[in-house]
């Protein structure tokens, strides 16, 4: 509003300077025309007076000019240049330079105005007038005056105006600001703004809440969706879990009493028969192993707890238990310093442990040696797991993740594929990502992901989305 | 009496008065009054305008009749443009030679003379000028006087008027006597 205010009073003030500077100028013309236009008169009138040495008459003319009380002095020159008859105090001697024709000048704050006497083309004197600038002075003054009372009341009336103004259209959109920054602040899309008028604001404001019922209908539907996602995951998890555990039971049966016949029938001398129910028992296993491999990774699925944790110190947990298999393949691990990261710490821990197993057990001709690394970046921590094994086809890279999927028969390593699609569900859950750099017979590295998260807010709102699956 | 008589009686008295009037005093300054006086003749007639008759000279005549010690005052008039013609001046004894006549100035020495003269030229549009009493009253259209040392002098807007010469208000302001 201040900026109205002020803007008007500098544009009026300008107006107002220019109108008066053109003003007065053309005042100061009139004025000088009106004191040539007098001295031509006196002149002419005079040109008897002069022509017979009246200066009685002569006198008479000048005293006439008392009329206008702002000419101080007046004067007729003769041919010479000598004073012929006067009015009040003049020069004696009437300047060279004024004898052939009008001339009017300012000089001291006063305007002198000269004018040749001629008669029958011949100049046989000069007529002088001295005016003061009383009547100019008068003019200046009565503008600033009343230039004054004018901006006054202009900008009186235009602090109305912009008040007005700012009724009718500041404030709705003030109004609707604030309610947009509270709906991203709270991220509450009930909230909704209120129309004062009908006019182009009162749409604006119309088509503002319609657009927030639009999100909050999404919002809905999408929590809704969610929900309706999640319970359906949730039935499908119990349901594995039961199935798994229910499948659990029938195989271990199997397993037993195989293992009974195989003890009953190791005196029999049939050799296929012994054979046979060592593949009974091998296929029974597996789907043990199978199951129980299911059952990992629905249980991967459940609400995992975000914690700051020493991916260190998690590291070494993970090597501590494939103590075993790091002693009998002579496996080599090196590591850095690594950073703390937010994850659940368990889950952080199968991570390694599956990475750095399959780092161990897929080995090539050499002894397995794992490197292990982590960078920053902005709000990530990049996670790089090298072995030196037998490598990965890239055109592969994205599939081993996948669940089930195995690049080579079980004989040759054994396992049932699962172990990266956990890990990726894992790091996935934790919102970062996970992928292989490798080519076939140069090693590979597994690289993967953590967020790190600087403020508290950013942390709930993972929480909120990641976790509730 | 009858007219002739009390011309003739007049013309005498006028003689006299003529003969016993200090010439003298205006004597012994009469050059550079008739100066004065041929100067003020020479402005009169820029304040002055003769009708156009059909044979108008191409000259401008300034008769003066009376005495010849003013003669060389008048003569300064010679060739002077007067109403963009070269003055000419003539000193003219004759009444026959006045007709001619744009100006006729006389002089106080033709006191006896002067009605006749003002007569004979009274349907002519001449300026008559001259510098004694009554002169104005007789018909004359501008007559100098004296007041002090100070020339003036008068004018008959009337008779001016009766022959066709327009006289500027100008002049009349600043004549001392006005015969309207």
């Amino acid at each position: 509003m201040l900026m109205i205010i002020l803007t008007s009073a500098i544009t009026i003030l300008l107006g107002f300077a220019a109108f008066s500077y053109k003003n007065i100028s053309v005042f100061k013309e009139k004025q000088k025309n009106k004191l040539s236009i007098l001295a031509a008169i006196l002149a002419e009138n005079s040109q008897a007076a002069v022509s017979f040495n009246d200066q009685k008459t002569a006198s008479g003319l000048l005293s006439a000019l008392r009329a206008e009380p702002h000419i101080v002095a007046a004067a007729i020159y003769d041919a010479g240049g000598e004073v012929f008859a006067q009015y009040q105090e003049v020069p004696a001697r009437r300047p060279t330079s004024h004898n052939t024709r009008a001339e009017e000048f300012l000089k001291d704050h006063h305007l002198h105005v000269y004018s040749p006497v001629v008669l029958d083309n011949k100049i046989i004197g000069t007529a002088y007038i001295k005016s003061d600038l009383g009547e100019l002075s008068e003019l200046i003054v009565s503008y600033f005056f009343f230039g004054f009372l004018i901006i006054l009341f202009c900008l009186g009336a235009a602090t109305l105006i912009a008040a007005r103004l700012q009724k009718t259209i500041s404030n709705p959109v003030l109004h609707l600001t604030q309610l947009a920054e509270a709906v991203s602040k709270q991220k509450n899309y009930s909230l909704r703004a209120t129309k004062k008028n009908n006019d182009e604001l009162g749409h604006l404001v119309e088509r503002f809440n319609e657009m927030l019922s639009e999100i909050q209908k999404r919002e809905e539907a999408l929590i809704r969706s969610n929900d309706a996602l999640s319970r359906s995951n949730r039935d499908l998890e119990q349901f594995a879990y039961v199935a798994s555990h229910d499948l659990q039971e029938p195989l271990r049966v199997v397993v037993n009493y195989v293992d009974l016949l195989s003890l009953r029938t190791k005196d029999m001398t049939d050799p296929q028969a012994s054979q046979f129910m060592g593949y009974v028992k091998e296929g029974a296993k597996q789907s043990q192993q199978l199951i129980r491999d299911l059952l990992e990774y629905s249980r991967v699925r459940r609400e995992g707890k975000l914690e700051k944790v020493s991916s260190e110190i998690i590291l070494k947990k993970a090597i501590d238990h494939l103590k075993f298999a790091i002693e009998s393949s002579q496996t080599q691990i090196y590591y850095d310093s690594l950073p703390v990261v937010h994850a659940d710490p368990l889950r952080l821990m199968q991570l390694f442990q599956n990475l750095l197993g399959n780092a161990i057990k897929f080995h090539g001709s050499k002894p397995p040696e794992i490197t292990i690394t982590a960078q920053q970046k902005d709000h990530e921590c990049l996670f790089t797991i090298r072995d030196n094994g037998i490598g990965i086809d890239p055109q592969y890279a994205e599939q081993i993740f996948v669940i089930f999927k195995r690049l080579h028969t079980k004989h040759a390593y054994p396992g049932t594929g699962i172990g990266l699609a956990i890990c990726k569900r894992i790091v996935e859950q934790h919102g970062g990502k996970i992928w292989v750099e490798s080519e076939v017979g140069k090693g590979a590295a597994f690289r993967f992901t953590l967020p790190i998260l600087e403020y508290e807010k950013e942390f709930d709102y993972a929480r909120s989305k990641n976790f509730t699956y | 009496m009858k007219p002739k008589k009390i011309v003739s009686l007049f013309l005498a008295f006028v003689c006299f008065f003529s003969a016993v009037f200090p010439f003298s005093s205006i004597a012994a300054s009469s050059l550079s009054e008739y100066e004065v006086k041929a100067a003020f003749v020479y402005q009169f007639t820029k304040f002055m305008e003769w009708p156009q008759p059909a044979d108008f000279s191409n000259q401008f005549t300034i008769c003066v009749v009376g005495e010849h010690s003013f003669q060389r005052a008048f003569q300064q008039l010679e060739n002077e443009l007067v109403k963009d013609q070269a003055a000419k001046v003539k000193m003219a004894l004759d009444l026959d030679e006045l007709d001619s006549c744009q100006i006729i100035f006389i002089s106080s020495s033709e006191n006896a003379r002067t009605s006749q003269i003002l007569r004979r030229v009274s349907d002519k549009s001449i300026l008559t000028v001259g510098e004694m009493q009554g002169f104005l009253e007789k018909g004359g259209i501008i007559n100098f006087t004296k007041e002090g040392s100070k020339i003036r002098f008068g004018v008959n807007q009337k008779s001016a008027e009766r022959v066709g010469i327009k006289i500027s208000s100008k002049l009349l302001t600043i004549a001392s006597q006005v015969i309207s």
